[in-house]
């Protein structure tokens, strides 16, 4: 007799004890949150680890303090709204040269391949000593870390025009300008919009690195700084703020990238 | 036909959540007959080839083959897919032999035989090649030599030649004809060509869109062993349009579907 | 989003392009970049802004010292241990849990979570668990490559195309069989691009990691070298520290490359 059919040919199960695996994603988060708090509350050094509920409850006291918003927070985001924008202009401006020009493209592509293997932070330094520990240097390292992959991203997408399209417009005798707003950009959008999403957690991450290397303010510099002084409880509501914070500004950033999307309509 | 039929299904159905996807369904096929299936896009071909596979459990009703209940995939069943599956990181050798391979005959034994698959399908000096290097066309006669060596009393089909060009799909029908006449295999083959239907088979069974059910069934009055030159007789075309009034209705109901 | 539209595309491998005749466009615009530096630093003539050459003469001499010598092989052994635990760590458990193609899918989304946090602010975490010595800067720089590893492993794993599996199934093969035959071939590609992808990340959570609290290591050394305003020492290590990283970014390219031509389907698209 024949055996029945083994299980990795089977497809997968769509729900298991009854859930699917969406709502298996939430039982496994509240899980392990309130493993965490049973563990903060039990086990744990006080000094090491808070419960969450305080976490949840420090973190809305001190978005309640004005000096925290407008010194800590407020500062943050206008860094990575700043460093967003540049990487985002540089970005594709830089890679619709490389598709102007192949000499350009050629030069520049292997450097573009090694970018990110390359830990872009080291370079802080050097922009500290040459410009101070302001926001500049800041801004501009969260670019360069942004920008590269908003190129490549753009690059795919001005690469994706279909020949028959190409046909197309040389057929109708498009100028370079007609063709790029008619034909270039609305083809590149979805993977530049792809790209600027990238760039954006990006920028985040290197501005929240930096402030947290060296700066003087910032919620990067602020979590630093409980950490140093032994404020666990500041310590962990920042970092359960920018969990927060940088989840919806993914979200908010998503949302109006996906409307440029004609993919996803 | 002979007393036991090779293939023998029931009241086949299936369902894909909330979707009928399937029969009721039944149909046979006797040793050395070669059954193809012809019917609109979705109309559940593939659901009801797995099926006889054991890829497959219906829903309900009964699939016996060589008079056994079928439990599962069985030995002397050979499985030719869609696109020809083969694996990319195998030469064309090693991608004939693995069906053996599965079966744990040794590493010289398997290749010899593999070897001499390849031979039948005339790729004997592709042997040392990677799938990539290969044609769709040559790709899917490595499919067919890889389920030609486990010697098997029953072919599975799903649509094989559906990727290739129209002159590849003709040559490589004279090729299968060519194989199954030897071996003496029965087969169920997919399609949704007619005219390759006509050619092939011995019977066409024409589905109905989704849910698939039989709607017609058609014996083609073409001698065997024939090559594709018998497309061109008045035959074979009287044959082709018959089943294409049938299936008209059918496909349209698909496309409104789809749309 | 998928990982694999974020994470590998950030750095497509390019397609072959035919060589052009003459000096390699790269290297005409690397030594166009490095004659625009030495061009400025001689013109500026300040203690901020080094040539060239004295950047890499204070490389030379900071070599000579045992201290830095200490400081940059302890920061290549932490990055081996690290990434060394990134690769097989997060393979193995990337490949387990892509087997189990419905955990893949309900915890895949909360890792994802994880991975998309900055993570550099949970350093401080590795701090108080860890302490202050090297177990946290591993730790952290462990931390920042696996998740990716993890998640491009398992996503592939949980994505083999399903006629091969099918086909094995018509020939009732074992599940090992199936797992050494078709799964692990299968996966290599993904594997390859995350064994780059991650290479870059371990480095540069370590390098951070080393930064903000290091007493030994290239991080530290940069930093210690800010207040002093030592910039041809800052110069020189950055130098040391992208050729630390290019050698095996470089390698690793190549492995993936030969990786996918041999391993890379060919009778499915990828479906993207």
């Amino acid at each position: 007799m024949t055996a029945a059919l083994p299980r990795y040919a089977r497809p997968r199960p769509d729900r298991l004890l009854g859930l699917t695996p969406a709502v298996w994603t939430g039982v496994l988060a509240v899980l392990a949150l309130a493993a965490l708090e049973v563990l903060a509350r039990t086990v744990v050094d006080p000094i090491d680890l808070v419960p969450p509920t305080t976490m949840v409850v420090r973190t809305a006291e001190l978005l309640g303090t004005a000096g925290f918003v407008t010194g800590q927070v407020l500062p943050s985001l206008g860094l990575i709204a700043a460093a967003f924008a540049l990487a985002g202009v540089a970005g594709v401006g830089l890679a619709y040269t490389m598709w102007r020009s192949p000499w350009w493209r050629l030069a520049l592509q292997p450097y573009l391949n090694v970018y990110y293997a390359i830990p872009i932070f080291a370079v802080y330094p050097i922009l500290v000593v040459l410009l101070g520990t302001g926001g500049v240097p800041i801004v501009l390292l969260s670019a360069a870390f942004g920008a590269v992959v908003v190129v490549t991203n753009s690059l795919l997408g001005f690469d994706s025009v279909p020949e028959p399209v190409r046909k197309l417009a040389r057929s109708r005798n498009l100028g370079t300008r007609r063709y790029l707003t008619a034909i270039l950009l609305p083809a590149a959008l979805p993977d530049i919009a792809s790209g600027l999403r990238l760039g954006l957690v990006y920028a985040t991450i290197g501005v929240l690195a930096t402030e947290f290397i060296l700066s003087t303010r910032g919620l990067g510099h602020e979590i630093a700084d409980a950490y140093h002084t032994f404020r666990t409880a500041d310590m962990y509501a920042g970092i359960l703020l920018i969990c927060l914070l940088a989840l919806a500004l993914n979200i908010a950033v998503g949302a109006v990238l996906d409307r440029l999307d004609w993919r996803r309509r | 036909m002979s007393a036991q039929p090779l293939i023998r299904s029931h009241d086949v159905t299936r369902r894909f959540g909330a979707v009928e996807a399937l029969g009721p369904l039944s149909l046979h096929g006797a040793r050395g007959e070669f059954v193809s299936i012809v019917g609109p896009s979705g109309c559940g071909k593939s659901t009801m080839l797995e099926i006889v596979g054991g890829l497959q459990r219906p829903d309900s009703g009964s699939v016996f083959v060589a008079g056994v209940p079928l439990e599962g995939p069985r030995d002397e069943t050979a499985i030719v897919f869609q696109d020809s599956a083969t694996l990319p990181w195998r030469t064309v050798l090693d991608n004939v032999a693995f069906s053996l391979e599965a079966r744990g005959v040794a590493r010289d034994e398997r290749r010899d035989i593999a070897r001499r698959g390849l031979e039948t399908v005339g790729l004997a000096a592709f042997a040392a090649h990677y799938p990539a290097q290969l044609s769709g066309g040559m790709r899917q006669r490595v499919a067919l030599a890889r389920a030609l060596v486990t010697e098997p009393d029953l072919i599975l089909a799903d649509e094989p030649f559906g990727a290739l060009d129209e002159q590849t799909r003709l040559l490589m029908s004279d090729e299968l004809l060519a194989v199954v006449d030897r071996l003496g295999c029965g087969v169920l083959f997919i399609t949704h060509s007619i005219q390759e239907a006509v050619l092939l088979s011995d019977r066409i069974l024409v589905m109905s869109a989704r849910p698939g059910r039989i709607v017609d069934e058609i014996t083609v009055p073409l001698e065997r062993p024939r090559t594709s030159e018998v497309l061109s007789s008045t035959a074979a075309a009287e044959c082709v349009s018959r089943i294409w009034a049938l299936i008209r209705r059918e496909a349209q109901v698909a496309m409104q579907g789809a749309s | 989003m998928t990982l694999s539209d974020s994470a590998l595309a950030d750095t497509p491998v390019a397609p072959a392009r035919p060589a052009s005749r003459g000096v390699p466009p790269p290297l005409v615009l690397g030594i166009g970049l490095l004659a625009a530096w030495w061009a400025i630093a001689a013109l500026v003539d300040s203690a901020v802004m080094p040539t060239p050459v004295t950047a890499v003469e204070r490389l030379l001499v900071n070599l000579q010292s045992t201290r830095f010598l200490d400081s940059a092989a302890d920061t290549v052994l932490r990055l081996l241990t690290a990434y060394v635990g990134v690769a097989v760590v997060g393979a193995v458990t990337g490949f387990l849990l892509g087997l189990a193609r419905f955990w893949a899918a309900a915890v895949s989304p909360l890792l994802y979570a994880v991975y998309s946090v900055p993570k550099i602010v949970l350093f401080p975490l590795f701090l108080l668990f860890l302490g202050l010595g090297d177990a946290s800067q591993v730790g952290f720089a462990f931390f920042s490559g696996v998740l990716p590893m993890v998640l491009l492993v398992s996503a592939a794993a949980a994505a083999v195309p399903p006629l091969p599996l099918k086909l094995a199934a018509s020939l009732r093969m074992s599940t090992p069989a199936v797992i050494t035959k078709i799964v692990l071939p299968s996966i290599l590609p993904a594997f390859a691009g995350a064994l780059r992808l991650t290479f870059g990340l371990t480095f540069l959570g370590l390098l951070i990691a080393e930064m903000f609290t290091g007493v030994s290591g290239l991080g530290y050394e940069l930093l210690r070298n800010v207040p002093l305003v030592r910039m041809g020492d800052i110069v020189g290590e950055v130098v040391l520290v992208i050729l630390i990283a290019l050698a095996p970014a470089i390698g690793l390219r190549t492995l993936e490359t030969r990786v996918r031509a041999r391993f890379g389907t060919t009778t499915e698209g990828d479906g993207r």
